[in-house]
């Protein structure tokens, strides 16, 4: 038994069932009929979300023959414009005694109408015709939060027109996400290009078993457009680049720095405070983080700080230092919260401080942080030439192309062949290396940086290939 | 002689774990604050260069030439990437 459930621009009729165990066959059908709170209705008109009414629709009669011990149930739902007296919805449900046939039938009319997003207008003899919630509207949604004054109508409907990115949709961004899909922000996108892995699980809770292994962006807005229908949800399944950020960023009126990695984060402070779009960042260390609002051109922002961030390696990251998953949980909250506060002007955001908190005894510092003025970002400062390039960039320095992995990595993955590699593996490594420009890659681009980092001392024009081969195996290499 | 001066040091992410402490008090005869790294640096084998490093002062931020006072809270604050 595979239960049916269809949507139809022509007239419909109840779906025939056939069960030779069922005693109680139940159809209910639902008519357009000529008035409405006291309106007369004229005809009316149903509009659907086709994909996702079917994959709910079939999902609640799933529901339903579990619940109730059904042998077949279907149901089928008209589009388009109808009259008065035509069928708009018919459902069929086939039970071994009546008792349940009646019960389940008026179960599922009722999820229908609450979860299955398909819209009515109606048409009335007198006025302005007008669109019928069946799913629920922004006021059954958002009552909670629109009781506060701080909220109120006009401040749901901004955060209705609003558009958020969220970069990293790992520890932080997954609650930063949930929240903010929550909370009925207009449009949230999603800029990750990984695979969800399984080890990262534990603090990423948008994702389980099932999904490991599927892009994070892509699964991520799945779950949320499901779970928040109303809210536009906008998958970037890549990883921010120099090449690819202004594109992506274009557009948004926030960002959220959810990333892991310096490199990352120093790469979306540069490209906000060049397009000028505010952003949360927040980052994490064990059981302690620090999070700060970044507004440019207004307050200072992360290079302000740090001119020239250190390479990964020396501060430690999640796979290496380890993380519980709450603290990654609380920072990503705290986030949205921020992001809310922004957008509705409520508070005092963290503008002009960065807070940081240690979990293990609830100690919490604000530190002051003022713009500097030489900033190589926001300021008048010069941007160093940055360690890690991009394969493109790479490309285009014209360079020796160094591969520092060892011999046994070398046998398992050989790396694009659209560059000749020389290869000196770091446990046997001699110097010797040609003049002229270096691209040093390994593995992961760790191990490169450090290399690339050394030579720079020696005076050397070299480069670390960023993410490393293993990053390059995933993407399409020009 | 220089004489000493009483502070408090605040060590988060991977100064705490380098150092073993979240907080102490301790005596220094450092003037500024990148004197004061500098010599922390050195007792406890800090890994990260100086310049990579922000001290913030009595809740602020503060330059690295800014001298210390005695009772002085510096908390030591480095950049931090988990995500």
């Amino acid at each position: 038994m595979s239960v049916r459930f269809s949507l139809s621009r022509e007239p419909i009729l109840a779906p025939v069932l056939s069960a030779a165990d069922a005693g109680g066959f139940v159809d209910f059908v639902g008519r357009v009929r000529n008035s409405n709170e006291g309106k007369a209705v004229v005809g009316l008109e149903y509009e659907a979300y086709d994909e996702l009414a079917l994959s709910e629709g079939r999902a609640l009669l799933e529901e339903a023959v579990r619940r109730f011990g059904l042998m077949d149930a279907a149901c089928v739902h008209r589009l388009g414009p109808l009259k008065i007296g035509d069928a708009a919805v018919a459902i069929s449900v086939a039970a071994p005694h009546r008792r349940q046939a009646f019960a389940a039938c008026e179960y599922v009319i009722d999820q229908l109408k609450q979860r299955v997003p398909i819209w009515k207008k109606e048409h009335y003899a007198e006025g302005p015709s007008d669109w019928v919630g069946i799913s629920p509207t922004p006021s059954d949604l958002y009552r909670r939060q629109i009781t506060l004054p701080e909220v109120g109508c006009a401040g749901q409907e901004r955060l209705g027109s609003s558009k958020v990115l969220v970069v990293g949709a790992g520890g932080l961004g997954c609650p930063a996400l949930l929240y903010l899909a929550a909370a009925g922000v207009g449009q949230v996108g999603i800029c990750d290009g990984d695979k969800v892995d399984c080890s990262n699980l534990h603090r990423e809770i948008l994702f389980g078993l099932p999904e490991v292994g599927q892009a994070k962006a892509i699964t991520a807005s799945a779950t949320l457009s499901r779970m928040y229908p109303h809210v536009k949800v906008v998958a970037h399944p890549v990883r921010l680049t120099h090449e690819n950020a202004d594109e992506i960023l274009g557009g948004y009126d926030l960002v959220l720095d959810c990333t892991e990695g310096l490199r990352p984060k120093f790469l979306l402070n540069d490209r906000c405070v060049g397009v000028g779009i505010p952003f949360v960042q927040a980052s994490i260390h064990q059981f302690e983080g620090q999070i700060q609002v970044v507004i440019p051109a207004l307050t200072s922002c992360l290079r302000c700080l740090f001119p020239s961030p250190p390479t990964d390696g020396c501060v430690g990251n999640c796979a290496e230092s380890g993380v519980l998953g709450f603290t990654a949980g609380l920072f990503g909250t705290m986030q949205a919260a921020e992001a809310v506060k922004l957008l509705l002007g409520i508070g005092r955001p963290l503008t002009e401080e960065t807070l940081l908190v240690d979990l293990r005894d609830w100690s919490t510092i604000k530190v002051r942080r003022e713009r500097d003025p030489g900033c190589p970002a926001c300021g008048s400062g010069n941007m160093e030439r940055p360690l890690e390039v991009e394969w493109r960039e790479a490309l285009a320095l014209n360079a020796n192309w160094i591969d520092v992995r060892e011999p046994v990595e070398v046998a398992a993955e050989p790396g694009p062949t659209s560059v000749d590699w020389i290869r000196k593996p770091l446990s046997t490594f001699d110097g010797g290396l040609p003049a002229g420009t270096l691209v040093i890659a390994c593995a992961h681009g760790v191990r490169s940086a450090g290399v690339a980092a050394m030579l720079r001392q020696q005076g050397r024009e070299a480069y670390s290939l960023a993410g490393g081969i293993d990053g390059l195996v995933d993407r399409t290499v020009p | 002689m220089t004489s000493k001066i009483s502070i408090t040091v605040r060590y988060f992410a991977i100064f705490r774990e380098e150092r073993g402490l979240s907080e102490e008090a301790l005596e220094t005869s450092a003037q500024t604050v990148e004197e004061l790294y500098a010599e922390l640096k050195l007792a406890n084998g800090f890994r990260l260069e100086p310049k990579w490093v922000r001290l913030a002062v009595n809740g602020a931020y503060v330059p690295a030439t800014r001298h210390l006072a005695p009772g002085d809270e510096v908390v030591l604050i480095p950049p931090v990437a988990g995500g």
